[in-house]
């Protein structure tokens, strides 16, 4: 207390007995059995510390007490490992910076000379058993049979001259140079023990340096290219010389075989070139290939039913969906939504999500309801689209192209004679009329002929671009069909099939052309149907065509209509919906339309056994329109206005007949049927449309609404049947049908009646409840303010542990490289000072000299 | 003409200062005289004029100018109308046509005063019946006349100078004969010209509008009352600018004092006026049009400016019953004055419930009936009862609708069972699978949806629904067996899908694999004569 700083040093080394006196002899023993020289060491420096306060630093914690602990701040020495931080760089960095643009070193190589943690025993020890063990390695390799050349009398030559020994180490192009390899490092560094003599000897076995081996390897690669070229020129001269003999020989084999041979034989270009034709040919000629043996039926019926059943899985994997499009693609990959998300952010448009188009664009609601009343069959106005939507598809080729083709191959046929036979070859017509023209005064039967010659003569594996026109045929042969069911020609049914048969067939082969065509058939369609709804029931229409129901029927029959998503049928059943829908029924003809649209119907839906409103709806009318009550049952809508059947008088004598495809395009008014045929024509429409609803109430067992389906049909019927019962000129008027109203009405009944029987009510939500997110509060029990993490999940764990070690890391080298930077800039500062400085002192002496000389 | 009317006026100005008619006149032989005056050229109409204004002598000359209005040459009557306003301006100006004081000093003057204004009704008379002239220009040019002798008239034949006064009778008259008109053009012209611009004609207008089509409703019949409806409701149509606060009623025809305490320039009387003539105009028969369009416009044009629009609601209630969609907008008016107005208003979702019929889904409306009933329904107060009625509905008719109007119903359902989880038990019902009920507990019929027993039942609709033949409809419905995770789907991007924005949807998908085709073709398409083959379509031939 109070003394001066020198006094407590003073004081403090003298109690560790550092200072003082240092003969009492036992202190000093004492002492010394304590004392080692490092402990001592250590004791100074804290002596030295504790006199040198400013040395520590601390960083104070501004919250010094956490939950009642006290938290020291760091403690550290910066000024002392500043220090020790200048003098690393200053060993390695500024030993660095001096080597940098040199060339060469004399790089000190000896063991542990470098090293600076080897105390100078260890390093002559080291060293020591380094020689010894080297030595050893050699004398081992005395007897080594295979390096004998190192060892043995014939060293290593080159060119004569040997490699070894007359050459002197530092004569001979040897480059101070840090590529050199170690052994001529080894060789070169004075062996610092006495091992002289024995390195003497050892001189002519030394390992030869890399350059003279690459030498000597280009060397021996020239010699070798040398006698490879000459060993070639001499086989040339060899040919060359037997060649020039062969003329000789020739005529020598010719004599034996035959001299009747014209003496213009072939010139040698010319044979050589049918040689190599041959070969090439045989290059591609099909190798041999062992073939399957002949199965046997079993295995063939096997074979088959094992394909079918492949083919029927894949069916039904298309009509649960299970392969789209998009899944597919990939493209479509929806998450599960989860209960907290906000629907905004999730998907712009919830409908797009079931793949909905975009609908109608909002209208304006005042032009909305103003332009609401329309004709159109419902109450208000049908669906807005109609007049809305003005653009459609426009008349597609077909329709705007048929009456002048039809017209110019009428006119053909009547004036110029056509060639009726049959010609073998035919070219792959491009478009339609180029099939009109070939088909012209061809029988139906002849065109398969001419179809299937066509499809033989053009099959893809004969010609590359077969293909693109095969793809461009079958598109031509769905138009020509639908074209046959508009003209008013006798068609043979088993002709007809072929003819689908071969469009089959080629929709098998390239159904992407062929869906793409069937596509704008139904765009073509559904202008015209639009045309139709949009038109009103004034105007006249091109629609329905028989061959506008029958590219339905074709439909129906060449694609897979089972699907759940399908390219063609899905657009088709749409249109047909809109039809069944939105088309008002004026005529027969239309009757009988839409009596083959919900038959089609049902066929499209024998394996699905999808539910198809539309076909209910359109039946329920059309037995509403048998009926002449008022009071209407409910269930199903209704138009404005009703079309009933005008059916009376005696027709018991009128018996259904078969529709057929020409009916479509009966234009007498539903309301004004006159002619027993008329009558007979609508009665086996209506008679039809029952059998459709029968076929419908068998295909839709097990729906869960079954009884809702169909108890507007049942309704319905039993007032039809009740009229029938009770007024005798209706009876007479539908007698031909009244069975079959009976039996579909009781079917129905019956039906319904099973199916209601076995209806539990809906369980849809049977899985699990939707957990609610929790986010219970996290609490660890034995809280510590020194563990880092509570992090569970231990793979986590050490990722993060691991992320803070190389954020650690990374700043730690940033400061090092930070430190380093300001290392060298201060270097080059003091190297240029020095070198400023003599060379002012230069110039200042030069001057002086001059000055002094002067 | 304007530069003949300008001399005209300054002649007027000269000529009122000094000729007053001191004489007293034996009209009657006068007018014997000649009683059809001479015949008309334009110069001797306006020699008439003058001489009128520069003697009281020539005073006969107004009954051949009155005369001339006759006259099937529209120029001379247009030319004899102006020229009579003219002069009839002037002695209005004069207080020549002022209601003589019982008092009078002069008798004769008192008889000249009678005698004038005996010919001044006269003029206005034909005029009036110049308003129905074919000639549109004369019509016009009577209105324009008539129009500015109302404000001659409020300004110089006011009872006690300095009141404030309106020639409400003439004012009545014009309107009375432009309703009784067979077209509204004349009307319009009178509605857009003048009553929207000027605050007190249009108090007046509606207040008379609102008085004559009370008379209507009890004096016309047939053909003359629907004219006379149509003519009123497109004028009223017409009317906007309509004063939101006080401060706007600032643009009169006859000025109003300042601070007079009128009722033109009361914002309360205006609305009372307004809501008058609408509801007289409402009460008038109305056809299904007219209907819908009052009731599409009553929320932003009418309702606002009434005083109380509860008053609207016999009317809407009417309109409730009428069916269709007019029904569905006198719901929203309904509605919209349940919800601002505090209207009470017990049979609204009866009313609703009742528009759920069979042709919904088919109709133009369905997208906007949907919008209303997605409002009407949002409360999360209504009786699960009500609720499971109208779901349960819905799910019925979306069974026989078609693929645009089932895809709005399906997440419309979702919406409901998601805001009302006492409705959940339609979809998943575990308590009565043991008990025997097969049968639907609903009741389809009934018109009360509290009492339908809907929550008794299932939607088995939508369950068949899912197999839907349209893929993505069945996609749709299938939401139903899935966790309902998602809070609610956004109703409009599903309202507006027709056939038409679907089959484009589909036509626009490419062709990116190869579609399926059928593996096997049946034996024959057609029916052919040999029975017992496999036919695809049974009962049709080919030819």
């Amino acid at each position: 207390m109070g003394k001066s700083q020198l006094k407590q040093l003073k004081e403090r080394l003298k109690t560790n007995g550092f200072t003082g006196q240092t003969n009492d002899k036992r202190k000093q023993q004492k002492r010394a059995q304590v004392a080692t020289r490092a402990d001592k060491d250590q004791l100074l420096q804290s002596i030295r510390d504790e006199f040198n306060p400013f040395e520590i630093k601390t960083t104070r914690q501004k919250h010094g007490d956490i939950l009642g602990r006290k938290v020291q701040g760091a403690v550290g020495k910066p000024g002392l490992s500043k220090q020790i931080g200048e003098e690393n760089r200053r060993k390695t960095l500024k030993k660095e910076l001096e080597r940098k643009h040199k060339v060469g070193a004399v790089i000190d190589r000896r063991f542990g000379e470098t090293d600076p943690t080897m105390a100078l025993e260890d390093k002559m020890l080291e060293r020591f058993t380094r020689e010894r063990q080297a030595r050893s390695s050699r004398s081992s390799a005395l007897f080594n049979l295979e390096d004998d050349d190192m060892y043995g009398a014939d060293t290593l030559t080159h060119l004569g001259h040997s490699l070894s020994l007359d050459q002197d180490d530092f004569d001979a192009d040897v480059q101070l140079s840090d590529h050199d390899d170690n052994s001529k490092l080894k060789r070169k560094t004075p062996v610092t023990d006495g091992t002289d003599d024995e390195s003497d000897i050892e001189s002519p076995e030394r390992k030869k340096s890399k350059n003279e081996v690459m030498k000597e390897i280009i060397a021996k690669s020239k010699i070798y290219k040398h006698e490879r070229q000459k060993a070639k020129e001499e086989d040339l001269e060899a040919i060359e010389k037997l060649d020039g003999e062969i003329n000789s020989l020739q005529s020598l084999l010719f004599q034996a075989s035959g001299s009747e041979r014209p003496d213009s034989a072939p010139t040698e270009a010319e044979r050589d070139a049918e040689y190599d034709a041959h070969v090439r040919e045989m290059a591609f000629d099909r190798r041999a290939k062992p073939s399957d043996r002949t199965k046997t039926e079993e295995e063939v019926a096997e074979e088959n039913a094992r394909m079918l059943k492949e083919l029927e899985e894949q069916r039904l994997r298309r009509m649960r969906g299970e392969i789209s499009d998009e899944e597919e693609d990939g493209t479509k990959s929806r998450r599960a939504p989860e209960a907290d998300d906000l629907s905004d952010d999730f998907v712009s448009d919830d409908a797009a999500e079931f793949g909905f188009g975009k609908g109608l664009d909002e209208l304006d609601e005042e032009s909305e309801i103003a332009s609401e009343e329309l004709e159109s069959p419902y109450t208000d106005g049908l669906d807005e689209d109609i007049s809305s939507n003005d653009e459609r598809p426009s008349s597609n080729a077909r329709f705007s192209s048929v009456p002048e083709t039809m017209s110019e191959n009428k006119s053909r046929s009547t004036k110029v004679e056509v060639d009726t036979r049959l010609a073998f070859a035919y070219n792959c017509p491009t478009s339609y009329n180029e099939l009109q023209a070939l088909f012209a005064g061809h029988n139906l039967e002849d065109q398969i002929v001419i179809i299937k010659r066509i499809l033989t003569l053009h099959h893809p594996s004969l010609n590359k671009e077969n293909k693109g026109k095969l793809m461009k045929f079958g598109p031509i042969l769905v138009e020509h069909v639908l074209t046959l069911c508009d003209e008013p020609l006798q068609l043979n049914n088993d002709s007809f099939d072929a003819l689908i048969q071969e469009i089959h067939g080629l929709a098998k082969a390239y159904p992407e052309s062929m869906a793409a065509a069937f596509r704008e058939q139904l765009a073509n369609v559904r202008g015209r149907l639009q045309a139709a709804i949009v038109g009103g029931s004034d105007q006249p229409t091109d629609y329905p065509l028989s061959s506008d129901m029958f590219l339905f029927v074709l439909i129906g029959v060449i694609f897979s209509t089972s699907d759940h998503f399908h390219l063609v049928v899905t657009p088709a059943m749409l249109l047909m919906g809109q039809h069944l829908s939105q088309f008002p029924v004026k005529t027969v003809g239309d009757l009988a339309a839409a009596s083959l649209l919900v038959q089609l119907f049902s066929k499209y839906q024998t394996l699905s056994r999808r539910y198809v409103p539309e076909a209910v709806n359109h039946i329920n009318l059309s037995i509403l329109s048998c009926i002449q009550r008022k009071t209407i049952p409910e269930g199903f809508p209704l138009p404005l206005t009703l079309t009933k059947l005008a059916i009376d008088g005696d027709n018991n004598s009128i018996s259904p007949r078969n529709l057929q495809l020409s009916d479509i395009m009966c234009d007498t008014p539903v309301t004004s049927l006159s002619t027993p045929a008329e009558v007979q024509l609508a009665l086996s429409i209506i008679k039809s449309d029952l059998d459709t609803l029968k076929s419908f109430s068998s295909l839709w067992k097990g729906k869960d609404a079954y009884k809702e389906i169909f108890t507007p049909s049942i309704e319905l019927l039993e007032i039809l049947e009740d009229e029938l019962h009770k007024s005798p000129s209706r009876a007479t008027a539908f007698g031909p049908i009244s069975v079959a109203i009976k039996e579909t009405g009781d079917l129905l009944r019956k039906l319904v009646q099973m199916q209601t029987l076995d209806r539990k009510p809906l369980a849809l939500q049977q899985h699990k409840p939707i957990p609610i997110p929790t986010y219970a509060p996290k609490f660890e029990v034995d809280y510590s303010v020194d563990k880092k993490s509570y992090d569970p999940n231990i793979q986590r764990q050490e990722i993060s542990k691991l992320k803070a070690q190389v954020k650690k890391e990374r700043k730690g080298a940033l400061r090092e490289l930070r430190k380093d930077n300001a290392f060298i800039a201060r270097e080059r500062l003091t190297e240029k000072r020095k070198k400023d400085k003599e060379y002012h002192e230069m110039l200042a002496r030069l001057e002086r000299s001059v000055a002094s000389q002067d | 003409m304007p530069s003949i009317i300008v001399d005209k006026r300054k002649r007027q100005r000269t000529v009122a200062s000094d000729s007053i008619p001191k004489k007293k006149r034996t009209t009657s032989a006068k007018s014997t005289e000649s009683a059809h005056g001479p015949e008309p050229t334009p110069t001797i109409i306006i020699q008439l004029e003058q001489q009128i204004s520069s003697s009281t002598e020539h005073y006969n000359n107004l009954v051949y100018l009155i005369g001339y209005l006759d006259r099937d040459d529209s120029q001379v009557a247009l030319l004899a109308a102006t020229s009579l306003f003219r002069t009839f301006a002037r002695m209005l100006a004069a207080g020549l046509l002022s209601r003589p004081k019982s008092s009078s000093a002069v008798p004769a003057q008192e008889t000249v005063t009678l005698w004038l204004r005996d010919r001044y009704k006269d003029f206005k008379n034909k005029l009036i019946l110049l308003l129905n002239n074919e000639n549109p220009e004369n019509a016009l040019t009577s209105l324009t006349i008539l129009v500015r002798l109302v404000k001659e008239e409020s300004i110089h034949l006011a009872p006690t100078k300095g009141e404030y006064y309106f020639a409400k009778a003439l004012c009545k008259r014009i309107q009375h004969a432009l309703l009784n008109q067979s077209d509204d053009e004349l009307l319009l012209e009178f509605v857009e010209k003048y009553v929207n611009k000027y605050d007190d004609l249009r108090y007046y207008f509606l207040h008379f509008s609102g008085l004559l089509a009370n008379d209507a409703q009890t004096d016309l019949t047939g053909i003359s009352k629907t004219r006379f409806t149509a003519n009123l409701l497109s004028a009223l149509y017409t009317i906007d600018n309509f004063p939101k606060e006080e401060a706007d009623i600032d643009e009169f025809w006859v000025e109003v004092p300042e601070k007079s305490k009128q009722p033109v320039t009361k914002l309360s009387a205006q609305r009372a006026a307004f809501q008058d003539s609408w509801l007289a105009a409402l009460r008038l028969p109305l056809t299904i049009d007219q209907y819908k369009y009052v009731l599409q416009i009553m929320h932003n044009k009418i309702v606002p400016h009434m005083s109380k629009p509860q008053a609207l609601m016999d009317f809407l209630t009417d309109s409730c019953d009428t069916g269709g969609s007019t029904s569905l907008l006198a719901l929203n008016a309904l509605f919209s004055l349940m919800q601002k107005y505090n209207l009470d208003y017990p049979n609204f979702y009866k009313k609703l419930y009742a528009l759920l019929d069979r042709n919904l889904m088919h109709v133009k409306y369905r997208s906007r009936f949907f919008r209303m009933l997605d409002l009407f329904l949002s409360s999360t107060h209504l009786p699960a009862l009500l609720v499971a009625s109208f779901i349960k509905r819905l799910s019925r008719l979306a069974i026989s609708g078609p693929p645009s109007a089932i895809v709005i119903v399906i997440p419309f359902i979702y919406n409901l069972l998601k805001r009302h989880n006492s409705c959940n038990v339609l979809l998943q019902r575990t308590d009565q699978i043991s008990k025997e009920s097969s049968d639907d507990p609903f009741i389809a019929n009934e018109s009360d949806p509290m009492k339908s027993k809907a929550l008794d039942s299932s939607l088995w609709e939508l369950a068949t629904l899912q197999s839907h033949y349209h893929p993505n409809v069945a996609t749709l419905a299938k939401i139903m067996s899935e966790p309902f995770h998602k809070p609610a789907y956004n109703l409009e991007d599903f309202m507006d899908h027709t056939y038409n924005t679907m089959l484009d949807a589909e036509f626009t998908k490419n062709i990116r694999n190869p579609p399926a085709i059928e593996y096997e073709l049946p034996k024959t398409i057609f029916e052919s004569g040999n029975k017992g083959e496999q036919t695809y379509l049974e009962g049709w031939e080919l030819c």
